[in-house]
């Protein structure tokens, strides 16, 4: 897992969210569900730090990443052009076990590592978002053997409300849950009565563990997103 | 023939690159990814008697050419990180042992455990509980009688890691020496805050990365100055041109910090990087340029 040069294939704008394919050979045979990679787009030290990228997808040779702006970091991943370098560290994160059948749940953005996971199972996926420029991946899921329920707080498609909602009307079978998206969501998703666990997120500086920053609360202490997660027993993480 | 080799009190690095304590973890975690034999030493994450949790999220801020953080010297206790030991040894490097402690005898008993360390590296910008509270290194005689203590119950390399947030930094770096201190490593972060623009929450920490660099090179140069004992300069270094000012400046080792955050590969590129300035000017080592600046103002 050492600091790789990749470079971007494509990036294009799929509603709110932008889909990024980079070439990158090292990396995509050793990342596992669960794990992340850091990525940084720029040379220049002004923006000093690379930025944790969920791995949306991979193909031999290729890793996805599905990008939201949300600051600067991630505006300038954004307006990256195929043909352009990008430096990469990874897999890093813990790779989780999955059982055959799980279901997927994902608010907004935090559908791209649960678009991951659905490659080493089948199950359900409900997927949500503040309006339609915010669903993303349904296609794939689909193809991966998941049957799909949307949501979006506008109602422009599917089921009008949060997807957290649809998940308790709809719910079809007590299977594990692997989910993803803002913290009030999983805040809400901890009430759920069987095996559910949550993609966290915090500001995070190397990804291995070495600075010690990205610190979230549980119920066994202090853990570390990057060598102890992402992904947590929502039930034992403790939301300030 | 170049040699890169430097001698800090008993310590004998093979390089003059440090990796300064809280950017490297325990060395452990940069197996396979940081080339050792670029590197030093190592300087572990700070350790105290007790374990400590660390400050609450969050605890990282970006800031420009920076990094504010205030992990909170989050660590598992001296005990626990002795059993490490085994692995911490496997990258064949020395080991510094970063101690902070809120009393003297916490920082003498620290000391006497750190038999199996080749070196020890005080810490002294945390608070002086037990007496008021004072940053030890903000005071010239505070940080002079927990150094001439901890003296006392060492013979190790002893290494005092001086806090740039005070006007007495000469002073303070002047009775460290005296009180028996084998080196010096400047800076530590500089205090600084973050305030969130939706919430107004606000956070104090501290600065590192290249946004402190030209600080820190000036600290380094002014204790440089004062004393005889090894400076190890570190405080924004991310390339071989910084760590060469660092040199310039006086000081005889360089340490890596926030770099190592973005580039953990950074002391081999940082290595090579000197190597070749050495080279291309016919310098055989850092002697031939440490403290060699020539003011011009």
């Amino acid at each position: 897992m050492r600091l790789r040069e990749g470079r971007v294939k494509r990036n294009e704008k799929k509603g709110n969210f932008y889909w990024m394919e980079v070439e990158i050979p090292e990396i995509p045979s050793l990342a596992g569900p669960g794990q992340f990679v850091m990525v940084r787009g720029w040379e220049g030290y002004e923006l000093f730090l690379p930025r944790p990228l969920s791995i949306a997808w991979s193909s031999s040779t290729c890793l996805f990443f599905l990008i939201r702006v949300k600051g600067r970091g991630t505006e300038l991943l954004s307006r990256m052009k195929p043909g352009e370098k990008i430096w990469i560290t990874g897999p890093l994160g813990r790779r989780i076990e999955l059982p055959e059948k799980f279901i997927l749940v994902g608010g907004g953005i935090g559908i791209a590592p649960l678009l991951f996971l659905s490659r080493w199972g089948k199950g359900y996926a409900f997927v949500g978002g503040k309006n339609k420029d915010e669903i993303f991946g349904t296609e794939l899921l689909e193809k991966n053997g998941f049957e799909v329920f949307l949501a979006t707080e506008d109602g422009s498609l599917g089921y009008k409300g949060t997807v957290v909602d649809l998940f308790f009307k709809k719910l079809p079978e007590r299977l594990p849950v692997y989910a993803c998206g803002p913290r009030p969501m999983l805040e809400k998703l901890q009430g759920y009565d069987g095996e559910i666990y949550g993609f966290l997120e915090e500001r995070m500086g190397c990804g291995m563990g070495i600075c010690k920053g990205c610190a979230i609360r549980t119920k066994g202490g202090i853990k570390h997103l990057c060598t102890d997660g992402p992904v947590f027993n929502l039930k034992e993480v403790v939301f300030d | 023939m170049i040699d890169l080799s430097v001698k800090i009190g008993e310590l004998e690095l093979k390089t003059p690159i440090v990796l300064a304590s809280g950017t490297c973890g325990y060395g452990i975690e940069l197996k396979g990814i940081t080339d050792f034999g670029a590197v030093g030493a190592i300087t572990i994450k700070g350790v105290s008697l007790t374990p400590k949790e660390g400050n609450p999220p969050p605890r990282i801020f970006e800031t420009p050419c920076g990094v504010l953080n205030r992990i909170g010297l989050e660590n598992p206790g001296i005990e626990k990180v002795l059993e490490l030991m085994p692995e911490m040894r496997k990258p064949g490097v020395p080991l510094i042992a970063n101690l902070h402690a809120e009393t003297v005898d916490d920082f003498k008993k620290l000391a006497a455990l750190c038999m199996d360390f080749d070196a020890i590296e005080l810490n002294l910008s945390c608070p002086n509980v037990k007496e008021g509270g004072i940053v030890w290194g903000k005071d010239p005689s505070l940080a002079g009688r927990v150094t001439g203590e901890v003296r006392k119950v060492t013979k190790k390399t002893l290494i005092v890691k001086l806090t740039p947030n005070t006007d007495r930094l000469e002073d303070v770096a002047l009775a460290c020496e005296e009180a028996g201190a084998d080196a010096l490593s400047l800076v530590n972060t500089y205090q600084g805050m973050e305030i969130d623009l939706d919430t107004w929450e606000a956070w104090r920490g501290g600065l590192s990365g290249p946004a402190i660099r030209p600080l820190a090179l000036f600290a380094v140069r002014r204790v440089y100055e004062k004393v005889k004992i090894p400076l190890i300069g570190m405080g924004g270094i991310k390339d071989e041109n910084d760590a060469i000012k660092f040199f310039l400046a006086g000081a005889s080792a360089i340490g890596l910090g926030s770099i190592m955050l973005r580039d953990p590969e950074a002391p081999r590129r940082v290595l090579s990087g000197i190597i070749k300035y050495l080279k291309e000017r016919n310098l055989h080592g850092i002697k031939d340029i440490k403290g060699r600046l020539r003011w011009k103002d």
